[in-house]
């Protein structure tokens, strides 16, 4: 852990003094989280491609311009960077606020070989359902669902990002939990 | 569906990933987009440092100065720790002569000092035991032994003289009390027991330390004072024996009658706070 945020501060104070390969190192490093917490925040790939690229580029910028001294991780700083990319999207595209995910066709494939063909359409059923449950939810909820359950971060961590107390983090963690299982027995409900 | 399953499920979104053509393709625009500010400036290790510390102070002279004056007090208080049970001999035994040297240097109250002196005395009698029992060379044995006991009586020595000063400097003060209050009292009144620090009580502690009113030796000023000193002779009588633990207990007793002193001079010193200026009738 300590090793990991050592590296992190080293590629930041790399990527600080404008060092091209540390920040392809960075991209390559949170290119698929952003992307996923992207595009489960606006629930369309296009728009999560193209606003992911715009938190690269935004953070490239920051980081060569503004003080790094208080941020405590890279990553933080990238999803903080992120996040406030996706409210100016809401911001401009206010009528795009309850978006529906993207159809069954434009829908992600989920990469996995492993699994057998039967497995597969159970459990991407299964997922699209989920995915579905978790668009429902508040928007504050499902920050921390894709923060805390999906991308695994730690609630300092989360707390960080969000500017929250650890102790909020906690909790909104619980709610956003049992709001999703609520969500999820609902829709179980209704398809008996 | 319970907490597991959703939790299971939930972390299969990790597979989310965009296209492996879109990742590269990005990654190409924006280092090209980025690619006219880049000039490479060299990392050292105290950048990533800094970073990490996220302490801006720690590289201003001061935060140096700072840094340098704990490092320093740090170490100095850690070595003066394990100098604490050293005997001649050891590499840190110098350390353990200095910090006494040290502390009596900056103790200003007597009293402290006075402990301080029976407390160093109580070191050099433990010091003996040690070297005795450990050191297999009889004639470094000896040497050191030797100038542990003379070390040991310039201690008491002092103690003692600081001890009788204290004494003395307590049944001045209390007769010059006396004096003042007969010569500015209103001549029916008398100082009694409890005023100014002084009283009839008093008059008993300057001299063998007992008591015609069946007080108790400590009861007087500066009866634990004798006390100290009665236990301190006592001490070097037995250290003339060998006894180096009844030695040292008996200058345990005495440190401890310094500080009963102490206290008696503070309790005192409250009572006059309160009652200085006024005489009480019996």
């Amino acid at each position: 852990m300590l090793l990991d945020n050592l590296k992190e501060k080293y590629l930041l104070a790399k990527v600080k003094s404008r060092d091209k390969e540390a920040f392809a190192k960075t991209y390559d490093l949170y290119v698929d989280h952003i992307f996923r917490f992207i595009y489960f925040k606006v629930s369309n790939k296009e728009e999560a491609q193209d606003l992911t690229s715009a938190v690269f580029l935004k953070a490239w910028n920051h980081i060569q311009t503004k003080s790094i001294i208080d941020e405590k991780s890279l990553r933080a700083l990238i999803y903080k960077i992120a996040r406030n990319i996706v409210i100016d999207y809401y911001r401009e595209n206010s009528s795009k606020k309850n978006i529906e995910i993207d159809s069954e066709e434009g829908g992600l494939e989920l990469i996995d070989e492993k699994q057998n063909p039967l497995k597969e359409v159970e459990l991407k059923s299964d997922l699209s359902v989920l995915e579905k449950n978790i668009t429902k939810l508040k928007d504050e909820y499902r920050e921390i669902i894709i923060l805390r359950f999906i991308e695994e971060l730690s609630i300092s961590e989360i707390a960080n990002i969000l500017g929250k107390t650890n102790g909020n983090v906690r909790i909104l963690s619980y709610r956003a939990l049992r709001a999703l299982k609520e969500l999820m027995e609902n829709q179980e409900f209704t398809n008996y | 569906m319970n907490e597991k399953e959703l939790l299971s499920q939930l972390h299969n979104f990790r597979d989310i990933k965009p296209e492996n053509s879109w990742k590269d393709s990005n990654r190409e625009i924006l280092l090209s987009q980025i690619s006219n500010s880049q000039s490479i400036e060299k990392v050292s290790f105290f950048d990533v440092l800094k970073n990490y510390l996220s302490l801006d102070f720690v590289f201003q002279p001061t935060g140096v100065m700072v840094m340098l004056f704990f490092v320093l007090a740090g170490s100095a208080a850690a070595s003066i720790k394990a100098a604490q049970d050293t005997k001649p001999g050891d590499s840190l035994y110098i350390a353990k002569i200095i910090s006494e040297k040290t502390r009596e240097s900056i103790t200003f109250d007597e009293n402290e000092r006075a402990k301080l002196g029976v407390e160093f005395a109580a070191n050099r009698a433990k010091e003996i035991v040690e070297v005795a029992q450990d050191e297999k060379n009889e004639e470094k044995k000896n040497e050191n032994i030797e100038k542990l006991t003379k070390d040991f009586k310039e201690e008491v020595k002092v103690a003692k003289t600081r001890i009788s000063k204290i004494s003395r400097k307590k049944i001045n003060d209390i007769d010059n009390k006396k004096n003042n209050g007969m010569a500015g009292g209103n001549g029916s009144s008398n100082i009694s027991n409890g005023s100014a620090g002084g009283g009839n009580e008093d008059v008993f502690s300057a001299g063998s330390g007992k008591s015609e009113n069946n007080l108790k030796i400590s009861d007087a000023p500066g009866g634990y004072s004798n006390m100290s000193v009665q236990a301190i002779e006592e001490a070097e009588k037995l250290f003339e024996k060998k006894d180096y633990g009844g030695a040292i207990n008996k200058l345990s007793e005495a440190a401890d009658n310094v500080e009963k002193g102490l206290d008696e001079n503070i309790n005192k010193a409250e009572v006059k706070g309160e009652k200085i200026g006024t005489t009480t009738k019996r």
